[in-house]
């Protein structure tokens, strides 16, 4: 249970400190924002991108930034649902 | 007691199954976003649990309306009525294996890949066995099986277990209550008003999940736009 709940709150975490920088934040602050060691950090962002939460853009000096993609915003949106439907059933 | 006019049973199982299936269904696709956002293997077995029950529920309706059918004077296929016993067999045993696999999809640490195909492959063996005698108290037998073994399980593990003593009764009850709707199948062996009884019970058990689903997400809702609103 604890640990679902913290991974689904990772990934809350992680996708709210995108949007708090105007949809836009390079990934070196995301990574010092988001308090965790790289290999983990690296762990998540692989699977946010994998399950299409964010994208990278480039801007035209070739700068990588993250930004949230639709169902990024959805689910901050939806996380308190997740979260609380997850407790309801110990699921 | 008088015998009942199975017109009265048929309307008693057309309320049965319209409320049975709203719920089931209900349930389904309300935990459509959270599955598809989450995609927790736990919120994926949880689903299932009611789309098969609703599957099984459903042509445990064709397989009683055929027998009804036949008590009415129309002409019944026996074809219809094995097919329909076979594929209530395995929508159940796919519900039934779903309730296993979501009290214990967490306590295994890496879930097997192919799991779901297994879960299909033991529902068709059953539906083999169930077949091969062509009685459905065989599978009922398996059922049986399948609950004592999550039981046993839930007990086990008691300590530290995360499953509340709530949701251990929701998940035995709906087992119960399956056995008991198919020992229901052979017809004559149980009285009208039993009948009706286990059909509230049922009914009641699928109610009270789907109530504590809309209340969560409710005030989940609610807890959500205060949040994003500061």
């Amino acid at each position: 249970m604890q640990k679902k709940r913290e991974r689904l709150e990772i990934i809350n975490d992680i996708l709210d400190i995108i949007r708090s920088n105007n949809n836009s934040i390079k990934p070196t602050p995301l990574l010092r924002f988001s308090n965790m060691s790289t290999q983990r950090f690296n762990d998540y962002y692989n699977e946010l991108i994998e399950k299409e939460f964010i994208r990278e853009d480039h801007d035209k000096n070739g700068r990588k930034f993250i930004t949230l993609t639709d169902k990024g915003f959805q689910f901050l949106q939806k996380y308190q649902s997740i979260l609380g439907f997850v407790e309801e059933f110990d699921l | 007691m008088p015998p009942v006019h199975p017109i009265w049973i048929f309307g008693s199982e057309v309320v049965y199954f319209i409320a049975v299936a709203i719920l089931c269904l209900g349930i389904y696709l309300r935990t459509k976003d959270i599955y598809a956002l989450s995609r927790l293997k736990t919120i994926f077995h949880f689903r299932n649990i009611f789309l098969y029950f609703f599957l099984a529920y459903a042509f445990r309706f064709v397989y009683l309306f055929i027998l009804l059918s036949s008590d009415l004077g129309f002409r019944s296929l026996m074809i219809f009525q094995i097919f329909g016993m076979l594929v209530v067999s395995y929508f159940s045993t796919m519900a039934i294996l779903s309730v296993l696999m979501t009290v214990l999809v967490k306590r295994i640490s890496t879930e097997r890949k192919h799991v779901n195909i297994l879960l299909h492959i033991s529902s068709i063996v059953l539906l083999a066995v169930v077949f091969v005698t062509g009685s459905l108290y065989v599978l009922a037998i398996f059922h049986i099986a399948i609950l004592a073994f999550a039981a046993i399980t839930m007990i086990l593990k008691r300590k530290g277990s995360h499953f509340s003593n709530q949701n251990r009764i929701t998940y035995i009850l709906l087992f119960i209550f399956w056995i008991i709707n198919l020992f229901e199948f052979g017809r004559g062996n149980v009285q009208f008003i039993t009948q009706l009884g286990v059909h509230a019970i049922s009914v009641a058990i699928f109610l009270s999940i789907y109530l504590r689903l809309r209340k969560r997400l409710k005030n989940a809702e609610k807890k959500g736009k205060t949040r994003n609103n500061k």
